[in-house]
């Protein structure tokens, strides 16, 4: 089942066209990795599958036009993440932040507490709970923001540059949180410029203004020129097989195997 | 970044810790409105005798008081001064200024300051000015990294700060980089908001008032009430 459908998509700000005839779908349970410069539409893109903008065109969500969605189905159906934690974190304590949407959801108050509880121990976030967004790390922060979205179990999450300034530990935390997810059933797309997390997806889709590829990771990271004049590069693992006359990875596990298979 | 205000010492367990924070809030106010209705000499001395003895009451190292007061201090002092000069009697406004500052420092720094706004809240605060109050509260300590961030930048534009034209430039153009980033920031908030599903204040509090409280609050009444009898009976009125 398609879990998001954008078809011919324009967007403008004021008199500058953003986003010009995107088109392009989201499976079910899959990882969609939207790649692109900076000023791409990226942001721009997300801000309309949620509904905050409104553009020409159509948005679909499970096959039902965003339109048709008051703002509390909307919510449980579509989260983001913004780039910037602090934009996000805006209640005083994480246990108020990570409540603020249930809250608004309408839920009883054992529910939220349990919630809260269950996305606490999910993040691994049980000893910072009542803490001052001020007084968490960065990547703490980070982890705070998704969580805050998460806990309103929407069933397609949009992360916008998860992995921006993080340390390793934190971006491999994250990269591992984000595949728990989607074994759970949950649909999401990520904006970055990190194009290694491509490698994690199913699908990787170049964004700069409108859809310029889309398709498997291997496919679109393997084309060294067209990412080049989209102002993007490929990740290094892919330049490494590639300038070994290698067949491009499609993911890590897949790298792997293709390794194993020529080394041996 | 690690900041902290005036609730630095809320994890302390003095009696006053110890109160419901509604209940705190609520029997300092009706002492904070008594005070500044007080206009008898001995009667402001009684109620700085209050006031400190609960200031005692909650534990916080002296020091720590004063470096919190000082400036509140010295407004009043030079405010007392200025009514000296100008013929009035400056003894009893400090006095009562002084009781009333020292009061709101006991009644805000022995709770974690969300747990302060939550209480407000509580007590019948509009919900509109404890969002406001909680936002301000958030974002005070984001402005200022990012005041940090510019201040270090022109640092390492070897920038210095002189009494000059370009001083004061520079001064100007940096707040405007700061209201400007405040209000991309403030958009970026609504929206997460929006996304959220906000519709009004979403708070959930777990607050619980006992028999210590609700007999704190009686004795602050009684306190309240005595400080005009006491002035009643002294006039004979």
């Amino acid at each position: 089942m398609l879990a998001l459908e954008v078809s011919n998509l324009n967007f403008s700000y004021e008199d500058k066209r953003v986003l010009e005839d995107v088109t392009f779908d989201v499976r079910e349970g899959e990882i969609l990795t939207v790649i692109g410069p900076n000023g791409a539409g990226k942001t721009t893109l997300f801000l309309n599958l949620t509904g905050v903008l409104k553009g020409e065109g159509v948005i679909r969500l499970f096959g039902r036009s965003i339109d048709d969605f008051d703002r509390r189905e909307l919510v449980e159906t579509i989260g983001m993440v913004f780039q910037n934690p602090d934009d996000q974190l805006f209640m005083p304590t994480v246990f108020d932040d990570l409540s603020f949407g249930l809250i608004n959801l309408g839920l009883d108050k054992d529910e939220i507490v349990d919630r809260v509880n269950w996305v606490l121990s999910k993040f691994r976030l049980e000893e910072i709970r009542d803490q001052y967004p001020h007084h968490l790390s960065f990547g703490e922060k980070k982890k705070v923001a998704i969580a805050s979205v998460v806990c309103m179990k929407p069933r397609i999450l949009l992360l916008d540059e998860p992995t921006a300034n993080l340390d390793p530990i934190s971006r491999r935390d994250l990269i591992e949180t984000i595949l728990k997810l989607v074994d759970e059933g949950m649909t999401i797309v990520i904006a970055t410029h990190d194009v290694d997390l491509a490698l994690y997806s199913n699908r990787v889709m170049i964004l700069n203004g409108r859809v310029i590829d889309i398709g498997e990771p291997d496919e679109i990271l393997s084309d060294l020129d067209k990412l080049r004049r989209n102002g993007l590069d490929a990740p290094q693992i892919v330049k490494l097989f590639l300038s070994l006359g290698l067949q491009a990875p499609r993911s890590f596990d897949d790298a792997v195997k293709i390794l194993k298979r020529y080394l041996s | 970044m690690r900041h902290h205000l005036i609730d630095r010492y809320s994890h302390l367990e003095s009696p006053i810790h110890k109160l419901d924070p509604r209940a705190k809030l609520l029997g300092i106010f009706i002492l904070l409105f008594s005070t500044v209705l007080l206009r008898d000499l001995t009667s402001c001395l009684l109620s700085l005798t209050i006031s400190i003895s609960l200031l005692l009451m909650t534990r916080i190292p002296l020091r720590f008081v004063f470096e919190q007061l000082k400036y509140g201090l010295i407004f009043i002092f030079a405010i007392s001064i200025t009514m000296f000069i100008f013929g009035h009697e400056p003894f009893k406004v400090f006095l009562r200024a002084t009781s009333a500052l020292i009061l709101i420092f006991v009644a805000f720094s022995t709770s974690r300051f969300d747990v302060s706004i939550k209480a407000l809240n509580g007590i019948g605060f509009p919900n509109i000015l404890t969002q406001i109050l909680m936002f301000t509260y958030r974002y005070i300590f984001v402005l200022a990294e990012e005041y940090e961030k510019l201040s270090t930048s022109l640092k390492l534009k070897n920038f210095e700060w002189k009494t000059s034209k370009r001083t004061l430039e520079t001064i100007g153009k940096l707040i405007a980089t700061l209201f400007i980033r405040s209000y991309e920031r403030s958009e970026n908030v609504y929206k997460a908001m929006i996304m959220r599903g906000y519709t009004g204040l979403s708070l959930m509090t777990d607050f619980k008032m006992g028999k210590y409280d609700l007999l704190f609050v009686a004795t602050t009444l009684y306190l309240a009430i005595a400080l005009h009898i006491c002035l009643l009976w002294r006039f004979q009125i």
